[in-house]
């Protein structure tokens, strides 16, 4: 502290300007804080951090000085009306992490004092933490820890400017470790309330399901090994073919795309949603084996949540859950971050609930304009099968038997003609199976919709949970049979029933590397790199369950189990608190007679006399002798001139010349009689 | 007495312009028994600063150029054989003096440096088997160029610690070299310097100075300077016991030309960089900006009025 008050004004005395290192350092922290933004920044705001960088370097180096006003201007101007026409399409927070980029590149050019070197070092703070907006995972934490590093060791170097970097960063480490328990318990304590503006979301498009789907949406999904969510099972995980994780159910369909509410049936649209999922009316729920688990969605920008069949109960400690009225879960708020839920489901593959005549028709409802030749199929079906399953079963087997094959990259069909698929191509991903199964049910008067979501997922062994990535995204049907209620069917199954048994990721990536042989493949597959892979993404796993998804009710939660442990342990607790401030007091004790018996009476009325003056704001340095203090002393307080004089000669006297005994005892008192006249005029100045 | 010294100080200052604190810390050096190394650029008032201090003090005095081809017993002095008495007779050497100055020491060859510095140390020499004692009272002023000057020998470190100070000249003010440029065409005479002290004096002066009183509080904060600079923070030599002495001498010398008859941290900070920084910091480099870095930072680290604190 000494040291810092003495460099600040020493800096007072002279021209103000920061040191050679931390010049350096400067530079450095400025473009490892841009970097980590960089996948969020537009081209021209890249461009300009390289330049400004070189532009600062150039000024360290001395090639050119410091840019006069007008150029600063210029350059300010240009930028802000880049931002304001890139602003558009940037959207409220780009654009805004656009101009604290831009300022923060900015700032450098005129660092005049103290104060403006100051900002800087809290703007590069702040610039650095908001890369957290965007990526959440552990490894880019550690990553924002280890630049966190180095902009700290720039505000050390302009106290400690002789320091190496590696003192400097030394230094700074051990003064982060010493602040992690004040962290701890900050994190832990801090109420997290929710901030009071609503955050703008970061991103619009999103990798993931959409509630609108077309033939050939999913399969741009297939590749993407985005995760979607993760699912730690209380009791033992259900079989792989009963992980059919529903999301989104959809019930019209316009010719070539389904929907979850088309958009002129107005009159039908909110209502269901609110409509709570009547449970009740499902017969044999009670019989049926049920299974725990708690999900970890990531954040979609999307409301929809994921469960299984049939989902009988849920509940989030962030966010209201909403148990729609087919069976699907979604959320009261957009999931702008990590959210964890728990559901309770009973494990089936039917639902039988009786059928209402709306929800019938619409689930009948076939469009009139495409597809004409599905429709005739579906009632020359009819006519062949009276009964409803068999009619289901004669199409699964004709996908079956006949020369239908899955791929990922199927013949374009002209206008989405499912019929095309059906009679000619025979060549598709699920969606063209489901939707064309569905479709062909509606013909045939049986009740069909289309479902959405999730299939299998891949097990972490070392965490024990399973991760749903998007290239997961499956769609199967479901049909409504008299006696039996809703039933799920997966046509897709039926046409290479390995696949889902498999899982689609394992038969994907096998296609995937038939497609492209390439060495990253391989290596994909290579035993030891799932190996690793599993242990980092369990690492991270619980990195995303305990610490960004930590919420205010966890937070309640901790607080209420502390509380529980200190009122079961009172007794044990308070003895051992009551042990602990006696050895302390002991210690403290100690401590003063220690120093006490250390320093002279002389000494001791110094220090008092110090921390009087700390009272009036005259701070001893530590390499301060005694009359150097007295002049700053008097430098600030030109009145205590005399009473100050006297005592520090008092003080030398007694302190640095040789004094016979009773010559001390004489000087003593004369000294204390002048502390106590220089504590009242100190006090009454205060 | 006092005025005695004040005058000195004067006499010298009119002579080496603006370097107050560094004439005074060369006299305090004398006065307390100690060698002075000067190191500097050459022509920076190296040799005039120590001409100046041996007509002011009276003292015999001569001066030796060392260069590479300098043997020691240039230095010290041979025995020639003489004809006429049919003996050995000794011509003495420049050490002989009461005064010698050692000018460019590390242009020398290390061989006769350690002659020149085993001198130093034992106030004697000896030269064919028989011992001569050296004058009373006795002094090395040695200048020194800066390491990467081309043909030098770096002293080593433990003949560096034989010098109780270390000066650095440092340019001129422009207020001093604009008086140094009018009135320096052609040498200043040193014949025409006033002679302030007789040697006599002078070793009364030295006994003085090694009666000033060192109080318990001020010997403290010696042992917590030097335990500081072995803590192994500041990558430097940690100072030895015998740094401490000559620092206590060092500052004894200072309070007294202060007028003063004990010791005070004061004086002890006015020295410590001067006898420390060739002890902690042997390489002695222009080119870095912060020369006296370690020290300045060992002062800073040690509270000066109870070191027990820190």
């Amino acid at each position: 502290m000494d040291d810092t008050i003495e460099i600040a004004a020493k800096k007072q005395q002279v021209q103000w300007s920061l040191a050679k290192n931390t010049q350096f350092l400067l530079m450095i922290t400025l473009a490892l804080n841009c970097l980590l933004l960089i996948l969020e920044l537009s081209s021209w705001l890249i461009a300009f951090i390289v330049i400004s960088v070189l532009w600062q370097s150039c000024i360290y180096f001395k090639v050119i000085s410091q840019p006069n006003k007008l150029i600063k201007m210029l350059v300010s101007i240009s930028g802000l009306i880049l931002l304001a026409l890139s602003a558009k399409g940037l959207g409220l927070l780009n654009s805004m992490v656009h101009l604290l980029v831009f300022s923060y590149l900015l700032k450098p050019l005129e660092i005049h004092a103290q104060k403006d070197f100051y900002i800087q070092v809290l703007l590069g703070i702040f610039v650095l933490v908001t890369s957290l907006v965007f990526i959440q995972s552990l490894y880019f934490m550690l990553l924002i820890l280890l630049v966190l590093v180095t902009n700290f060791m720039l505000l050390m170097s302009a106290f400690k400017q002789t320091e190496s970097y590696k003192t400097l960063a030394k230094q700074v480490s051990k003064t982060l470790v010493k602040s992690l328990p004040l962290a701890l318990i900050l994190f832990i304590g801090f109420p997290k309330i929710a901030p009071f503006w609503q955050m703008p979301s970061a991103k619009n498009a999103e990798v993931g399901l959409s509630d609108e789907v077309k033939v050939g949406d999913i399969a741009n999904l297939a590749l993407s090994n985005k995760l979607a969510f993760r699912v730690e099972f209380e009791q033992a995980p259900p079989n792989y073919q009963q992980m059919y994780w529903r999301t989104l159910v959809l019930e019209d369909f316009d010719g070539s795309k389904w929907y979850q509410q088309k958009k002129n049936h107005r009159s039908w649209q909110r209502q269901p949603k609110r409509e709570e999922a009547e449970l009740s009316l499902i017969s044999g729920l009670s019989t049926l084996p049920t299974v725990s688990y708690q999900i970890i969605a990531e954040p979609s920008y999307q409301k929809w949540l994921f469960a299984l069949n049939v989902m009988t109960d849920a509940s989030s400690e962030q966010q209201k859950l909403n148990k729609n009225v087919n069976l699907t879960l979604s959320a009261e708020k957009i999931l702008n971050s990590v959210t964890s839920y728990q559901v309770t489901s009973a494990l089936t593959n039917q639902v039988n609930t009786p059928l209402s005549s709306e929800v019938r028709s619409r689930n009948l409802a076939v469009s009139v304009t495409n597809n004409q030749q599905l429709v005739a199929e579906g009632k020359r079906l009819r006519e062949l099968y009276s009964d409803d399953l068999n009619l289901v079963n004669a199409v699964l087997s004709r996908f079956n038997q006949q020369n239908y094959h899955y791929t990922l990259n199927p013949p374009l069909l002209s206008n989405n003609n499912l019929a095309e698929f059906y009679f000619d191509t025979k060549a598709g991903f699920c969606e063209h199976y489901a939707s064309s199964f569905t479709y062909l049910m509606r013909s045939a008067g049986i009740p069909a919709r289309m479902v959405l979501g999730y299939m299998g997922g891949e097990y972490n062994e070392r965490g024990n949970y399973f991760s749903i990535y998007q290239r997961d995204a499956h769609a199967w049907s479901e049909v409504w049979i008299k006696g039996l209620g809703w039933q799920r069917i997966d046509p897709t199954a039926a046409v290479s029933p390995e696949r889902v048994e498999r899982g689609f990721s394992q038969s994907l990536q096998q296609e995937q590397s038939l497609l492209s042989s390439d060495f990253l493949s391989s290596f994909n597959t290579s035993l030891w790199f799932s190996q690793l892979r599993y242990m980092l993404e369990a690492i991270d796993y619980q990195w995303t369950k305990w610490v960004v998804g930590y919420s205010i009710n966890d937070q309640i939660n901790v607080i209420k189990h502390i509380y529980l442990f200190f009122a079961e342990y009172k007794s044990f607790l308070a003895t051992l608190s009551l042990l602990l401030i006696f050895l302390v007091v002991i210690f403290i004790v100690l401590r003063i007679k220690h120093k006490k018996s250390q320093h002279s009476q002389t000494a001791l009325l110094l220090y008092q006399l110090m921390s009087l003056a700390t009272k009036v704001g005259v701070v001893k340095n530590r390499s301060m002798t005694i009359d150097q203090f007295a002049l700053k002393f008097i430098e600030k307080k030109p009145t205590f001139k005399l009473a100050i004089v006297r005592f520090v000669d008092g003080y030398k006297k007694l302190q640095y010349q040789a004094l016979s005994s009773e010559e001390k005892k004489k000087e003593l008192t004369n000294l204390k009689h002048l502390y106590q006249q220089l504590r009242q005029q100190i006090k009454h100045e205060i | 007495m006092n005025e005695l010294v004040s005058s000195v100080i004067h006499q010298i200052e009119q002579v080496v312009i603006g370097k107050k604190t560094q004439v005074k810390l060369a006299i305090a050096c004398i006065f307390a028994k100690g060698h002075l190394l000067i190191e500097d650029l050459p022509g920076m008032g190296k040799t005039t600063l120590a001409h100046t201090l041996a007509s002011t003090l009276n003292l015999s005095y001569q001066r030796v150029q060392f260069t590479s081809d300098l043997l020691p017993s240039d230095v010290i002095g041979v025995s020639i054989f003489d004809t006429q008495t049919q003996s050995f007779k000794l011509h003495k050497g420049p050490i002989f003096n009461q005064l010698v100055l050692a000018d460019e020491i590390n242009r020398a060859s290390p061989k006769t440096q350690s002659a020149l510095l085993e001198a130093m140390e034992e106030s004697r020499v000896s030269i064919d088997g028989s011992t001569y004692q050296l004058p009373e009272p006795f002094f090395v002023i040695a200048t020194q160029n800066p390491l990467f000057h081309s043909g030098t020998y770096s002293l080593p470190e433990s003949q560096l610690d034989r010098f109780m100070m270390r000066l650095s000249l440092g340019f001129p003010s422009i207020e001093a070299e604009k008086k140094i440029l009018t009135n320096a065409f052609g040498a200043i005479d040193f014949r025409t310097l006033k002679a302030f002290i007789t040697p006599e004096q002078l070793i009364e002066i030295q006994k003085q100075v090694q009666h000033i009183y060192i109080s318990d509080a001020v010997l403290d904060y010696v042992v917590a300077l030097l335990q500081q600079s072995r803590g192994g923070e500041y990558d430097v030599n940690p100072l030895s016991p015998r740094a401490g002495k000559a620092l206590i001498s060092a500052a004894k010398a200072w309070a007294f030309i202060e007028g003063r008859d004990h010791l005070l941290p004061d004086d002890i900070q006015a020295v410590f960089v001067a006898v420390c920084q060739h002890r902690l910091n042997p390489v002695f480099d222009m080119s870095l900006s912060n020369i006296n870095d370690a020290s300045q930072r060992i002062i800073n680290a040690v509270d000066a009025i109870s070191p027990s604190l820190t």
